[in-house]
């Protein structure tokens, strides 16, 4: 097993890949109670269309998040909830665009806890009536998503933005889409994505690392897996240009709210890989319209806006940013936003703050056992792994490396979504 | 885990000394009875003062200060528990042992006794400017209550019960109330809340609790004497024929929210048995009574879970799903409540909620927030500490969770109806 070092926050994290292919790590906090294991299986809701030897294959939307409700049955009778439940441990998973994760968080016995999620995530036990059951509660689900404002705004600006991305579609499917998916559906996938190859196992908090490695190793070593056929999932090609400019929807909202987003293709940041990107465009972002920033006081002091939020996302080969501005004044606030898209800047004095204030929240992230083992989730799902070095890293940006990074970022690609209270 | 109390005078102070987290977190809290006037006046008051103050002019002055204390948080929360209104000031930073700098402990520890001693005010009124930022702010807030579909059916699941109750009552008020309130009137409210306010300060860390003490000592002067202590339960009225009430909705699904009133529980039962029944219940997730009947055997809905309000004797019910289901929905819940009474419950059910819930217990001593959250009631209320209360949840006999279903009674059943269009096709 291999121990890796990360630089400057005095932290290690334990790693073994197994001879199946499952990657573990671990990170052990001694003086806590809580361990908390989560297999990620890299299998998400986008995955719908997928390539093996050579046949393109398609499932309805929605299977991911259907497989991760009906993965918790292990046989006629039980479910996985009920061995977490005897042990008292809490047992829940999710499932995104990129992903489906399992979890499981305990005090006690993290060994065997860790042992039964790896088991019953691996477990093959469907049925066509476990399928069928399913369907009504999935449905509610979906609904449920209908009636939150913020996940319809989400969504139909994700499908204002992407052409072709699936991003665009809810996690869940539609009711309609729940209802088309079949026993046969969840095989396939479950068959070819739920493999060793393409799963990894986090564990963090207080347990024992050795132990557990050989308990892991033993329990797969006894079972046996097909080859692992690489499923590829098929990305169809996007356009440079976003799909709607300008919509006005009427939906279940109380106060009007504008979203703005930015659709720059990945190519334009040449020499950056995605951590820099991210790295780059929080600066950034922050120094402009962060808490910090003359631009979003100014917004708030002559009530222009009330409230202003962003976010910067890698989607396949594009960087989109999300603006959600609540504001009556639709067209002041789109004219005031162009202008200062157009003029995007950051000083040396933010730039150094902001730095040292992100390069702190390093240090505190490493105390919370959920969050640790969400972070390590989240950089091999980035980044392919875990990277040792990130403050140092950070510490390397120097100021010159943002006014640089302004350069490529082109912001004329826009897609503007307003959304306004139901009559 | 060491606990200290140090007594100010005018106020309190209560240490928590720990090694388990590389931040130290402090509340500053101020008490009082909940009265319906005051909530938006507190609330809108306790926003204000994290905004700006005399020596950070604007929102952003005080958020650059914040970096430079390596990413400190502050922020002011409002909370109503019972008949307890607290307006909270919390202030989060990272341990001085990880900081290369000498005055950083000093700096940081005074930080919210500098801007609460300081508020933005000029001829006893608070700025205009940033008075109207925040007012819009809560207007907005109070506003997209009614964009979640299972907060506002139990809001109003609540007000339907009794308007006059405070379990009724909103935090941020009525829009008009808020609306009502001027920079003069909440300068006044600002000098009421310090005058007639009992007021605590509580720190969880791991650095020399002297030291931080010392500080806050020397930051903060309150020349008010102690008050008498709030009194925390709600006697909401009990009905003899539940209240059925039916409003339509703008959303997809229908919200069902069913309210019962806990009856006649005492102290320890309150502390103890009535969140393991509840477990069973209906909060325990996937293996509770409720989610067993509506979710897994009839496919009703996403989630079910019923809320325990201890302060206000009140068990709160909720589910969202499809208008057609209300009906067959309701019945479950009061077959469940049924079955609780009659004691159709496993041993090992029993058993294995007991097991769960000093679980979490456990998991709440990882957690900084857990920890206060507890200690905090355990100083308000005699509330055992986490430790403590593992113990007294293992005591809980079959009888006590039997007895505290026989104590419930239905007050009121609220149905928010799903749009026309919100039923299956």
């Amino acid at each position: 097993m291999k121990e890796i070092n990360l630089k400057g926050l005095n932290e290690t994290i334990y790693y073994e890949k197994l001879s199946n292919g499952l990657k573990v790590y671990m990170w052990v906090k001694k003086d806590v109670n809580t361990f908390y294991g989560t297999l990620s299986v890299k299998y998400g809701s986008i995955f719908n269309k997928f390539l093996m030897n050579g046949k393109t294959y398609e499932v309805p939307k929605g299977v991911a998040h259907f497989l991760e409700h009906i993965k918790f049955n292990e046989s006629k009778d039980t479910t996985a909830h009920d061995f977490f439940f005897k042990m008292g441990s809490d047992s829940n998973a999710f499932t995104t665009f990129n992903y489906t994760n399992y979890q499981v968080l305990g005090t006690s016995n993290a060994k065997d806890n860790v042992i039964h999620l790896v088991d019953f995530v691996q477990n093959d036990y469907f049925t066509k009536s476990i399928v069928k059951n399913e369907k009504g509660i999935i449905v509610e689900e979906a609904k449920m998503g209908e009636d939150d404002p913020y996940t319809v705004m989400l969504f139909k600006h994700l499908d204002n933005i992407f052409n072709e991305y699936p991003y665009k579609d809810l996690i869940t499917g539609s009711a309609k889409d729940v209802k088309k998916i079949t026993l046969e559906d969840i095989k396939l996938v479950f068959n070819n994505f739920y493999h060793p190859e393409n799963m990894f196992l986090v564990v963090t908090g207080n347990f024992n690392p050795y132990e557990l490695m050989d308990a892991l190793k033993e329990n797969q070593n006894n079972k046996k897996f097909p080859k692992y056929l690489n499923p590829e999932r098929i990305i169809p090609k996007e356009s440079k240009k976003v799909r709607v400019e300008y919509e006005e929807v009427n939906i279940n909202v109380t106060n009007k709210k504008i979203k703005v987003g930015i659709k720059i293709p990945k190519s334009n940041f040449k020499g950056y890989d995605d951590l820099h990107i991210r790295i780059m465009m929080s600066l950034i972002l922050k120094a402009n319209f962060g808490v910090t920033s003359d631009f979003r006081d100014y917004l708030l002091e002559k009530e222009i806006i009330s409230d202003l939020s962003y976010t910067c996302d890698i989607f396949d080969d594009y960087v989109t940013l999300m603006f959600t501005i609540d504001s009556e004044l639709k067209e002041e606030v789109l004219e005031l936003f162009k202008d200062k898209l157009n003029h995007l800047e950051i000083d040396e004095k933010t730039f150094t703050r902001t730095k040292n204030a992100n390069i702190a929240t390093l240090i505190l992230d490493y105390e919370d056992v959920e969050g640790v083992n969400s972070l390590i989730q989240r950089e091999i799902l980035s980044y392919g792994d875990i990277i040792p070095n990130l403050k140092e890293i950070y510490e390397n940006i120097i100021y010159k490396d943002t006014k640089e990074f302004l350069k490529h970022l082109d912001t004329k690609e826009q897609s503007v979504l307003v959304l306004k209270p139901l009559d | 885990m060491e606990y200290k109390k140090y007594d100010c005078d005018s106020y309190n102070i209560h240490t928590i000394k720990t090694d388990k987290f590389k931040t130290i977190r402090m509340e500053i809290i101020f008490r009082r009875e909940v009265k319906k006037e005051e909530l938006p006046l507190f609330t809108f008051l306790s926003d204000i003062l994290t905004d700006c103050s005399k020596d950070f002019q604007r929102r952003k002055d005080m958020a650059i200060r914040l970096e430079e204390l390596y990413k400190s948080i502050f922020y002011g929360v409002t909370n109503k528990t019972g008949n307890l209104y607290t307006i909270s000031f919390i202030f989060e930073f990272i341990d001085p042992e990880y900081i290369n700098d000498s005055d950083y402990l000093k700096e940081a520890v005074s930080f919210p006794f500098k801007v609460i001693n300081n508020p933005k005010v000029k001829n006893k009124e608070f700025d205009l400017t940033n008075f109207n930022i925040i007012r819009k702010r809560l207007l907005e807030e109070i506003e997209s209550l009614k964009e979640s579909s299972d907060r506002l059916a139990i809001i109003k699941a609540l007000e339907k019960m009794d308007n006059t109750s405070p379990s009724s009552f909103k935090v941020f008020g009525e829009r008009e109330e808020v609306l009502n309130i001027t920079p003069h009137t909440l300068y006044e409210a600002y000098l009421e809340l310090l005058k007639t306010s009992n007021c605590d300060i509580f720190v969880i860390g791991n650095y020399k609790m002297d030291e931080i003490v010392k500080i806050i000592k020397d930051s903060y002067i309150n020349r008010v004497i102690k008050i008498n202590k709030p009194k925390l339960i709600v006697n909401n009225k009990l009905r003899k024929k539940p209240l059925v009430v039916k409003e339509k909705s703008n959303f997809v699904q229908s919200t069902l929210v069913m309210v019962y009133n806990i009856k006649d529980l005492t102290k320890e039962m309150r502390n103890s048995a009535f969140y393991v029944f509840n477990y069973i219940f209906g909060s325990g997730g996937i293996t509770s009574k409720l989610y067993e009947s509506l979710r897994s055997k009839n496919s009703l809905c996403y989630a079910v879970r019923s809320l325990y309000l201890k302060y206000d004797e009140l068990l709160v019910i909720e589910v969202s799903l499809d208008k057609k289901n209300v009906g067959t929905a309701r019945k479950l819940i009061e077959k469940a409540v049924s079955e609780m009474v009659k004691g159709k419950f496993l041993d090992t059910t029993l058993e294995d909620a007991k097991k769960n819930l000093a679980v979490s217990l456990k998991m709440s001593s990882d957690n900084n927030v857990s920890i206060l959250s507890n200690y905090i009631f355990h100083v308000f209320d005699n509330v055992p500490l986490l430790e403590e209360r593992s113990a007294l949840i293992q005591k809980v006999k079959r009888e006590d969770v039997i007895k505290c279903a026989k104590n419930l009674s239905l007050n009121t059943v609220y149905i928010q109806d799903a749009t026309d269009n919100g039923g299956e096709e």
